[in-house]
């Protein structure tokens, strides 16, 4: 049985507006289901190792479909068959559709807090503390040195704290990954509030020079489809 | 430091191997993407790199095998 690439699935039955080729150079088309319609395009048998380049070109599919449709996305490397298709989209009608609702005239972008401190940044050591080390200057000097470039996490995590509490406020929806540096977020954003965001971002920046901020996208609402673990920020 | 957006290359390309690899719609089970030479773009995906073989391997030793495809709570 031939198998699709399957892209992502857009409100109505027909894909509106230009959409570049598929992989393997094949056209992309409409798979309708119920008011809804998976894109998909033919695969070859056997494929081929996928590239990062291909990942760049489902993402300009995306970007394409994005233009005409509310587009939830599918992960890059989704192969599945006719019947098997059909099957999935009728099992998953209700989730399809809460994800359609969900992202409707939204996009997503991805923040990236890193920290910067440096030994500029690092409060300086008070010659109060190498005096009451009693011992020699230059070793007390250098213990509280090293107490002070230990403090600068924990400086940097208030500071996530309170980057985090309005970035949240700013979306519709959050998605942290705080475990480790660098500090990641996927931000649901109303496609018209992207310059505004864009704005509040950089004078979060401005006001914690020592965190460093980097913002992709917008990209296709990945994070907010199927929404598991998002944080609701205010819609 | 001024905000980076847009960022570059290879901080997009991150951001989108974060997305297009480990999240969006799964109609099924994992992804069994494996892509050549993105290891070193961001770790967290290595779980990914490696010859569809190996990929195949690991799945193919898991209890249970694939998970089926979660239908809707009230289909």
């Amino acid at each position: 049985m031939s198998m699709l690439h399957v892209y992502a699935i857009v409100d109505g039955d027909a894909i509106r507006g230009a959409v570049p080729l598929g992989h393997d150079g094949q056209p992309v088309a409409a798979f309708p289901a119920d008011g809804f319609a998976a894109v998909v395009g033919a695969a070859k048998s056997g494929g081929t190792m996928p590239t990062v380049e291909d990942v760049w070109h489902h993402d300009a599919i995306l970007g394409a479909l994005m233009a005409e449709h509310v587009v939830v996305p599918l992960r890059f490397g989704t192969l599945c068959d006719q019947a098997e298709l059909s099957g999935l989209l009728r099992e998953r009608r209700r989730r399809t559709w809460r994800d359609l609702d969900r992202v409707r005239g939204r996009v997503e972008l991805a923040l990236r807090l890193s920290k910067t401190v440096d030994e500029k940044l690092a409060p300086e050591p008070t010659r109060t503390a190498a005096t009451d080390a009693q011992t020699q200057p230059g070793t007390a000097y250098l213990m509280a040195r090293m107490a002070c470039r230990h403090q600068a996490p924990a400086a940097g995590d208030t500071a996530i704290r309170d980057i985090r509490d309005r970035i949240d406020r700013l979306a519709v929806a959050t998605a942290w990954d705080d475990g480790a540096w660098p500090v990641k977020a996927s931000c649901l954003i109303a496609r018209s509030a992207v310059p505004g965001f864009i704005d509040a971002a950089e004078r979060l920046v401005e006001r914690y020079p020592h965190i460093g901020m980097s913002c992709t996208g917008p990209w296709a609402p990945y994070s907010f489809v199927g929404a598991f673990g998002a944080h609701e920020g205010t819609p | 430091m001024p905000l980076e957006t847009g960022g570059g290359q290879d901080l997009a390309l991150s951001d989108l191997l974060d997305r297009a690899l480990d999240k969006g719609v799964v109609l099924w089970g994992e992804a069994t993407v494996s892509l050549a030479g993105v290891d070193l773009v961001y770790v967290g995906l290595k779980v990914l790199i490696g010859s569809v073989d190996a990929v195949q391997r690991m799945r193919g030793a898991a209890p249970g095998g694939l998970p089926a495809a979660e239908a809707d709570e009230t289909a």
